[in-house]
């Protein structure tokens, strides 16, 4: 993959970078900041954007507001936020303008290589990852849990696996349950939600981070 | 800490230094030294009536010793014997025996004169009013000793019964001063004394007091007589009416003009006296026009006209109760000032004082700030000078004898001392108490204020600290969690070229996340500033500058750890901004105990113009320094290095 990378800091850049290489990608450029991103994006058209939250020069959301920008130019670029924190107030807007192509996941994350590479492709491909911190810290929020007090225990497990993007398939093989019970179980989940049900994968991921978010 | 280029030179002080002290007079009852009556007015009474009054109607033995209380009280027995005698001494058969009525309002008048003038002399001491209306008492009942049948009482009551008349003008001249104010009272009342006595006396030389137009006839024999003259006695007693009238007739006048002259608040307490003065001249023109064209009055005791002076105690005693009355409405002056809400003006105030001092130009001038102008609510300036030569000035100090405040009033109300005192005590106490409260709001506001930005200040720091840690730290930790997954894998995949260089990097990265907390746990608190001080901690941060630190110390001992902590952040943080901001080369610090307050004090060679500003590196140690009771000064001329200051009680 053809990736471009902005991390300010630079033990981590490193690391992250050579990680990379280490997986046989190109890393077609890499910034401290977001000053000259859009345009390197613009140019070289990379099949991944990985940015930090927070960069100079405020240090708050930066990363996020380049993300965006990236995004309404380009709806199928892959795009991996990074965050050292779970934020999850941020992350509404990116969500929503988003259909695939997304990540959000923890910087943690990165020292699970395989995983980490795994979710990489998973992006550039199309899919949504949401990391399980962010959904769980979404599912306990207050303006949350009335709603989906509603769900069983096992509706509520597929909607956190679902949230994260997982994949019918996947979530049946966590749980231990047979395709068509997730299926169900998914299906209860929109109905309960009051949420349009979604046959594509990815675009019920976003409904429900949005809907959680909202 | 911002440098603009401009120019400044800012002083903060964090603690406010006005002085919160009650006056120490109002706490300990004493009288204030300051206390004056303005010399101008003669004060007539300065001791207190009441005083007086307790001693003579006496709760204890010593009290009475005053002897001023034994006079009242024996003046008062004699009055008491005087008029008991008028009217059971037994008529002569030389002296027509008056209708008991003119003889109960004979004694009722001449009592009621001794009585207003012992009621005087108590209330006020001073005012010789009242001994000139005993005095005035005694030449009246003196008609009583032609009663006697003696040559020499006769003599002596002939002589001496006319000058309760000239006593009676000498009050109505000096009143309500009791004594001459102009050379016209001067000469009234001398020609009043001369004319009366004098004439008398004359009259009396050439009277033959033992013949048949003497009362009933029979006598007793007048002393003076060197040559009996009917006709020339009759002459001298017409010109004696005329004069007496005529002089009457000119006290009228004087007191009218006395009247119209006077300002509001003396009227008022002319004003029963004046109107008084109409019945006694008509009594006067009434009994010297009955008696006019005879050589003696037929008949002293009945005289129609006699009971109208009894116009003149009461007249008197009105006019003086009414400058009395301030004292009932002081009452009410200190329940409505004690009532009067935080915000009222002082506008409110100087109707209370003019209400209470019944005095319509009463004024109260106020001093907004030390060596401003006195300006009263009108928003006048007030000239002390010239307010002196209309009124009576008060000006009201502070325990620290500080003038903040000025009371103008009628110099009449001199006359009532004590009364101005209370007002002027009265004032103060709502004054500085207003003084207090407002001090009071203005700290309590500088609190709130500095509250809001201690918290704001903690925000910001805690904001740093996470900042620290997440740009510092935890990103290291992430990177050495990257670099230790990678070394992992490539251990597992067998691929142990590049291993020992990863781990080399690792160990590297793991020296440096522990030095990057360990600078800043030293940015948090300094070790060495709780284990070995103040002085330890700036020689530390002195090696540890850039710049060319020298130290001046002398802290003998150790200190309360708040004040340490305070000031080896004002020095830490002047350095900071020294090696930052200012370009500095060369920094001074200086710390000492100076009665009892540690003083640091750090000076640069840097550019200076600091300034302080909301969220500012200068008002957070303004802060800190302020939430430790200390003060901080900043001098920062552009160009002209910074000085900054701090001291911290340390008692």
């Amino acid at each position: 993959m053809r990736i471009i990378v902005a991390e300010d800091h630079v033990f981590f850049r490193k690391g992250l970078v050579n990680t990379l290489t280490d997986f046989g990608h190109d890393i077609i450029a890499q910034f401290p900041d977001t000053e000259k991103l859009a345009d390197r994006v613009r140019a070289d058209a990379p099949d991944l954007v990985i940015l930090d939250v927070r960069m100079p020069p405020t240090h708050t959301t930066e990363g996020l507001k380049a993300a965006q920008q990236i995004r309404a130019s380009f709806p199928e670029m892959g795009i991996l936020v990074l965050s050292a924190h779970v934020e999850t107030q941020y992350l509404g807007k990116l969500i929503a303008d988003s259909s695939g192509y997304i990540g959000y996941v923890l910087k943690d994350r990165v020292a699970n290589l395989d995983e980490f590479s795994r979710l990489m492709s998973d992006i550039a491909e199309g899919k949504s990852v949401i990391d399980q911190t962010v959904v769980k810290d979404l599912l306990n929020r207050a303006n949350n849990r009335a709603a989906l007090a509603r769900l069983t225990d096992r509706e509520r497990k597929v909607l956190e696996l679902m949230a994260t993007g997982r994949s019918n398939k996947t979530i049946a093989g966590r749980l231990g349950l047979s395709r068509r019970s997730v299926e169900s179980a998914v299906s209860d989940v929109f109905n309960k939600l009051d949420l349009p049900d979604r046959e594509d994968d990815q675009r019920r991921v976003l409904a429900v981070i949005t809907y959680l978010q909202s | 800490m911002d440098m603009p280029s401009g120019r400044h030179e800012q002083s903060f002080h964090a603690t406010q230094t006005g002085s919160f002290a009650v006056s120490e007079s109002m706490l300990n009852g004493r009288t204030p030294r300051t206390f004056q009556t303005e010399g101008r007015t003669p004060s007539l009474s300065e001791m207190s009536p009441w005083s007086l009054g307790t001693s003579v109607w006496g709760r204890s033995k010593s009290s009475v010793k005053t002897p001023r209380g034994a006079i009242v009280v024996a003046l008062c027995l004699v009055g008491l014997g005087v008029s008991v005698a008028s009217l059971v001494m037994p008529f002569p058969p030389w002296v027509p025996r008056p209708d008991e009525i003119s003889l109960v309002l004979f004694t009722l008048c001449g009592f009621a004169f001794l009585l207003g003038g012992l009621f005087i002399s108590l209330w006020h001491p001073k005012n010789r009013i009242g001994v000139l209306m005993m005095a005035a008492s005694f030449a009246w009942f003196s008609e009583n000793l032609l009663r006697i049948d003696s040559n020499i009482t006769f003599t002596v009551a002939a002589f001496s019964y006319i000058l309760y008349l000239a006593i009676i003008e000498h009050i109505f001249i000096v009143f309500p001063y009791g004594y001459m104010r102009s050379a016209t009272d001067h000469v009234l009342v001398i020609a009043n004394y001369c004319w009366c006595l004098g004439l008398n006396a004359l009259g009396m030389l050439v009277w033959d007091s033992t013949r048949d137009d003497c009362f009933n006839g029979g006598c007793p024999r007048n002393l003076l007589e060197i040559y009996r003259s009917s006709a020339l006695n009759l002459a001298i007693g017409r010109v004696l009416c005329d004069g007496s009238c005529l002089l009457m007739t000119g006290t009228l006048f004087l007191v009218a003009f006395r009247w119209r002259q006077a300002t509001v608040a003396t009227r008022r307490i002319m004003t029963p006296m004046a109107l008084g003065a109409i019945p006694v001249a008509a009594s006067t023109l009434i009994d010297q026009g009955v008696q006019y064209g005879t050589a003696w009055p037929s008949d002293l005791w009945s005289q129609p006209g006699q009971w109208l002076l009894v116009a003149v105690p009461l007249s008197v005693l009105l006019g003086l109760l009414r400058l009395r009355l301030g004292h009932a409405a002081l009452t009410e002056l200190v329940v409505q000032l004690s009532a009067l809400p935080q915000g009222e003006s002082l506008e409110t105030l100087r109707q209370l004082l003019r209400k209470t001092m019944h005095d319509p130009t009463a004024d109260f001038g106020h001093r907004y700030s030390e060596g401003a102008p006195l300006i009263n609510t009108d928003g006048h300036v007030i000239n002390l000078a010239m307010a002196r030569s209309t009124h009576g000035v008060h000006e009201l100090e502070d325990a620290g004898g500080t003038v903040y405040g000025v009371l103008l009033y009628d110099p009449i109300l001199d006359q009532d001392p004590r009364l101005v005192r209370a007002v002027v005590e009265a004032v103060k106490f709502a004054v500085q108490n207003k003084r207090l409260e407002a001090e009071r709001q203005a700290r309590l506001k500088e609190i709130q204020a500095l509250t809001v930005r201690m918290v704001a200040a903690a925000d910001t720091e805690r904001r740093r600290i996470e900042r620290n840690l997440h740009d510092g730290g935890q990103q290291t930790l992430l990177a050495l969690g990257i670099l230790l997954a990678r070394c992992h894998k490539k251990a597992r995949d067998g691929d142990l070229s590049t291993l020992p260089e990863l781990l080399s990097n690792a160990s590297e990265m793991t020296r440096s996340v522990v030095d990057e907390l360990r600078d800043f746990c030293r940015g948090m608190h300094p070790t060495i500033l709780s284990e070995a001080g103040l002085e330890a901690a700036l020689e530390s941060l002195q090696h540890r500058s850039p710049l060319d630190v020298s130290l001046d110390l002398l802290l003998p001992e150790r200190l309360p750890a708040l004040a340490e902590t305070t000031a080896y952040f004002v020095a830490s943080e002047a350095l900071a901004n020294a090696t930052k901001h200012a370009h500095a080369n060369v920094v001074t610090i200086r710390a000492v105990i100076e009665s009892a307050e540690l003083v640091v004090e750090i000076k640069d060679d840097g550019m200076g113009g600091a300034t302080f500003h909301d969220g500012g590196g200068l008002q957070g140690l303004a802060d800190r320094v302020a939430a430790v009771h200390g003060q901080f000064q900043v001098h920062s001329l552009a160009g002209d290095g910074t000085r900054m200051t701090v001291r911290i009680p340390c008692a």
